[in-house]
């Protein structure tokens, strides 16, 4: 569904990726694991078409939209969740779901309808509908953000680290919606800090450091790695210290 | 662009939040209506020209805040030389009907245009970029539009002002000099109009997408809204405004233009009536207009001490309202409505 090869991308002159090159098939969820700064957020401003690419090509489907500005991807089915939420905060949410329709261009009913299943899917928001998202706790936050990504009707979501600052319940419950979205048939490209959170629910995953996709693997090969394990499961430090 | 984005709705979808937001809309009109009922009014409690004098630049100022706010409350971004953009209108304006004998209206038009293609060069390369950019280039603006006023004296008659600047003329009457009393009413007219074309601005599609990039630029891009886009057409917009304040200003009772009024003083006084009044609601430039003005005329004998006090009223005034007196007046309206049981419900949505 969607093939990055050889992308490069720099900020002025920093290059911020070196030949990146990946690919998400149809109904998987895989994921980017990395460090801060690794360049995980930067790979997906440049599929989303917040940031340019310096080389390379991006396929999604059977276009190169390679350079797309980020409305066309938004129609074309791309979805991106930034991290952080941001939500908009002096919005009511159901002013924040309208929005997540911007680039749609669908009618009235469809919009609608489409509101409709998210306050299906998310109860709370629906009670919420008329706060200003600014109000809303962290967790919340995250479902209205995901929420609003939705309204776009994509075909793949990415998500920016949506486990970040939330209670370990409420980031299980986020990576639970996600499992089931996929379960009805989206494609996920998961971004998180989390690499053991993320790696369960996933079927493939790639490391990527400084720039550079350094390993790739199924979910379940990446968690037995000890390298892995070592720099971002957190395990084996008291092997190395003691 | 415009033509990638379907306008398919301008209220919101959800049947309940429609009606919320028709009341809101009704609610807003009617204080519209109401606030310009009265200011049609007051000429008729006052007697004295020079009141008269002041109401006129309250009515300015009004259009030039309102400009502003659409700018800073909605598009984030500020403005440090907005009276350049007066100025231009202004000086426009003056030059075109004085110097080269135009037609008020037609000049009124050029001085438009000439405002917005400046605004647009300043807006265009500078928006793109985030932060506050847009700040810096609007102080270098303001700086060379003053000099130009100043220096280019065979244009703008420099130091010495332009004289010799026709009345204003409206379907062949014209608003002389000495007639305080139309002029006033043509003023208001124009403060009226564009108050609620902001309102309408501001409630439409474009006007919530505008709010979205306030609160998270980021996540507006990523939904496709072209923030660049939207921010430029703001600014241009309220240049706008201040280009019609600026035509309207030189053709008033005095019909002479100085550098004086257009310089970074107003600059950043337009930019206190904003916040002072509270950005982004529809009252705040409004009552800023109104009390900065009102502070300016009566520290005026006090001359050069007027800075100081100017200075320590704002600061009192935003330590004891930092939202703004606008947002100060409404939480007082909720108290007493809170101690009157009489005044609840009714109008709340």
């Amino acid at each position: 569904m969607l093939r990055l090869t050889s992308v490069d991308a720099s900020y002025g002159r920093v290059r911020a990726l070196r030949r990146i090159s990946l690919h998400v098939d149809d109904g998987e969820i895989v994921t980017l694991i990395g460090a801060n700064g690794a360049g995980k957020t930067t790979t997906l401003a440049v599929i989303s078409g917040l940031m340019p690419a310096a080389s390379g090509t991006i396929t999604f489907g059977e276009q190169t939209v390679t350079n797309w500005g980020p409305s066309r991807l938004v129609r074309a089915g791309i979805c991106h969740v930034p991290e952080g939420r941001q939500v908009f905060g002096s919005l009511s949410v159901a002013d924040n779901l309208q929005l997540g329709a911007y680039s749609t261009g669908l009618s009235r009913q469809e919009i609608r309808a489409l509101m409709r299943e998210q306050f299906e899917r998310f109860p709370r928001l629906e009670e919420r509908r008329t706060q200003l998202a600014g109000s809303l706790s962290g967790g919340e936050q995250q479902m209205l953000a995901l929420a609003r990504g939705l309204m776009s009707r994509p075909k793949l979501l990415m998500l920016d680290e949506p486990s970040l600052g939330l209670a370990p319940i409420i980031a299980h419950q986020v990576m639970a919606e996600v499992q089931k979205l996929r379960e009805e048939g989206l494609t996920v490209l998961l971004v998180e800090q989390n690499a053991r959170a993320a790696l369960r629910i996933a079927d493939r995953g790639y490391v990527i450091e400084t720039g550079r996709i350094v390993l790739e693997g199924s979910a379940r090969d990446l968690l037995d790695n000890p390298e892995v394990q070592r720099a971002y499961l957190g395990k084996g430090y008291r092997e190395i210290w003691e | 662009m415009a033509a990638r984005e379907r306008p398919h709705t301008d209220e919101a979808i959800v049947p309940n939040e429609a009606e919320r937001h028709a009341a809101r809309r009704r609610a807003e009109k009617l204080q519209i209506v109401a606030f310009f009922g009265i200011m049609a009014l007051v000429p008729f409690g006052i007697g004295n020209d020079y009141y008269l004098h002041i109401l006129i630049y309250i009515g300015l100022h009004l259009i030039l805040a309102t400009g502003l706010n659409l700018l800073m409350g909605y598009a984030g971004q500020v403005s440090l030389g907005h009276a350049a953009f007066y100025g231009i209108g202004a000086y426009a304006s003056g030059i075109l009907t004085a110097t080269y004998g135009w037609n008020p209206w037609l000049a009124m038009l050029a001085a438009l245009l000439l405002t917005c293609v400046v605004a647009w060069l300043v807006g265009k390369p500078t928006l793109r970029l985030r932060g506050h950019y847009l700040a810096m280039a609007t102080l270098g603006v303001g700086i060379i539009v003053a000099v130009v006023i100043r220096q280019w004296t065979d244009l703008t008659g420099g130091s010495a002002g332009l004289t010799g600047i026709p009345s204003m003329t409206f379907f062949g009457h014209e608003l002389t000099s000495d007639q305080d009393l139309q002029y006033y009413y043509f003023v208001w007219a124009w403060a009226a109009a564009l108050t609620v074309l902001f309102a309408n601005l501001v409630a439409s599609r474009p006007g919530r997408a505008l709010r979205a990039l306030h609160d998270s630029e980021l996540a507006a891009q990523v939904l496709g809204v072209d923030t660049a886009g939207f921010k430029v057409r703001a600014f241009v917009i309220s240049a706008a405004y201040a280009s019609i304040a600026g035509t309207l200003y030189a053709h008033s009772s005095m019909r002479f233009l100085s550098p004086t009024p257009f310089g970074f003083h107003t600059s950043i006084a337009l930019l206190v009536m904003v916040v002072l009044g509270g950005q982004g609601t529809l009252w705040g430039p409004v009552l800023g207009a109104f009390t900065i003005t009102l502070i300016e005329e009566t520290l005026r004998p006090y001359a050069d001490y007027d800075i100081i006090v100017y200075g320590l009223l704002l600061m009192v005034l935003m330590i004891v309202m930092p939202g703004g007196v606008s947002r100060a007046l409404g939480s007082l309206i909720d108290l007493v409505r809170g101690w009157v049981p009489a005044l609840r419900g009714g109008d709340e949505p």
